[in-house]
């Protein structure tokens, strides 16, 4: 452990360091100047029509139509207006899932529905939609898996409020392996970027036009 | 820093400094014990439960046609029906169609209390492949297993239907849980898993003995 006897060798200039710095250093320019470690800025969302399908990995959705329906009073009242959107869901996920409701005056939806994050114009009412599966003669909530339902959200119309000519959803995708160390199977959407609190990505924009049923 | 003068090579006589630097073996055994512990954390994290372990719950397993005896109740499955379609009398008379896209499955349970009356949560069909399946909410709790109270002394019969692909049936298992408190869960309780004895050829007898329109509900 000690220095070789007599001084005759050249004192060595401790290199390693220093080019190892400079090596770190080039390489956290390079990084810098082509914009970081930031996610790179995904394709801006798909901008899809009437049957469009949309890939939601644990759902498959499909946007079937968009329609103003009329539900008489069977009291003798005037009845109510309605914009109906039509959806058919297929379930991918491994248990049955419940409908939910859709996001809604800036409020985040729930389950299954959450992933239609905004309804563009807005329709104000103080319920917000309904949805549900309505074509099998009773009401229903469940999405089973390996099943395809047709889910329809109801948005009441007030009266002499017109329905928009057309409407336009925007898509999220759901996360099958949501991060956390609890492995409950609630569902949970791909946020737009790593930041904590980040919103839901957009993944696609579907325009529906709707198709006035008489009385719209 | 040692006013001790440097000793030349060869001589050993001289005092060693008071405080000498760790030697070699000392540090590489000090690195090691570091990895080591750092080994056993990561090794530790892997053993640790999984959240259906933790808060899941505890299964007895059984086949159709058996007792099966959990710790607070014993349940048993005596048949499995097919339906197209399920005609629903509510009190009033009224009458509704409900229809799948699947295929209903009627299981014909029973259930027993051993000492406190106990009642059924929302049964699962658990498929081959492992896809929950929860029964219908196009049939009223109130005309299935879950709505009664299991009570010790004499056997509970009802139903649990499900709503599902035909893919789904060979194979199937019932789940039968008990309910769990709204705000304040109890982990680990007792549940059933009864095999509904499904092999290729009773399900193609379930598929072609599936009736048109299976009533429930309605005076009795």
């Amino acid at each position: 452990m000690t220095s070789p006897p007599g001084g005759g060798t050249r004192r060595r200039r401790p290199v390693a360091v220093p080019l190892a710095i400079l090596a770190v250093a080039t390489g956290l320019g390079i990084t810098a100047a082509l914009g970081g470690f930031a996610k790179a800025p995904e394709a801006p969302p798909e901008q899809l029509g009437p049957g469009a399908t949309v890939d939601q990995k644990l759902f498959l959705t499909k946007f079937v139509a968009s329609r103003t329906a009329f539900q008489p009073d069977v009291y003798g009242g005037e009845g109510k207006r309605f914009l109906e959107i039509e959806l058919e869901v297929t379930n991918k996920s491994d248990r049955t899932q419940l409908v939910g409701s859709p996001g809604h005056a800036g409020k985040k939806g729930l389950l299954y529905a959450q992933s239609l994050l905004k309804m563009t114009p807005e329709i104000k009412n103080e319920f917000g939609p309904i949805s549900a599966i309505t074509d099998e003669g009773v009401p229903s909530r469940q999405l089973h898996p390996g099943m395809t339902a047709t889910v329809v959200l109801r948005y009441e119309l007030e009266r002499g409020q017109r329905a928009p000519e057309q409407v336009t959803f925007d898509v999220g995708v759901f996360d099958p392996e949501p991060p956390g160390f609890s492995a409950d199977p609630d569902l949970t959407l791909e946020p737009e970027s790593d930041v904590e609190g980040a919103p839901p990505e957009v993944e696609a924009r579907v325009t529906l036009p709707v198709r006035r049923g008489g009385t719209g | 820093m040692s006013t001790v003068t440097p000793s030349r090579p060869g001589t050993t006589t001289t005092p060693r400094p008071a405080s000498r630097p760790p030697s070699r073996l000392r540090r590489a055994g000090a690195v090691i014990a570091g990895i080591a512990l750092a080994a056993a954390a990561v090794a530790v994290q892997a053993v640790a439960l999984e959240h259906e372990d933790r808060l899941g719950n505890l299964t007895w397993t059984g086949r159709i046609g058996d007792e099966v005896v959990a710790s607070r109740f014993s349940a048993r499955v005596t048949g499995v029906h097919g339906a197209k379609s399920i005609q629903i009398t509510d009190v009033t008379d009224k009458v509704e169609k409900a229809t799948t896209s699947g295929l209903f499955v009627i299981v014909e349970v029973g259930a027993t209390a051993h000492r406190e009356p106990q009642k059924f949560g929302p049964p699962v069909l658990l498929a081959e492949d492992g896809k929950r399946y929860a029964a219908t909410d196009k049939v009223k709790p109130s005309l299935t297993i879950t709505h009664p109270y299991i009570q010790p002394g004499w056997w509970t019969e009802g139903v649990a239907v499900f709503e599902v692909p035909v893919a789904a049936l060979t194979g199937a298992r019932i789940v039968l849980p008990l309910t769990n408190g709204f705000f304040i869960k109890e982990a680990n309780l007792p549940e059933v898993e009864i095999d509904l004895g499904l092999d290729d050829a009773a399900t193609q007898r379930l598929i072609a003995g599936a009736e048109d329109v299976y009533p429930m509900g309605g005076k009795k």
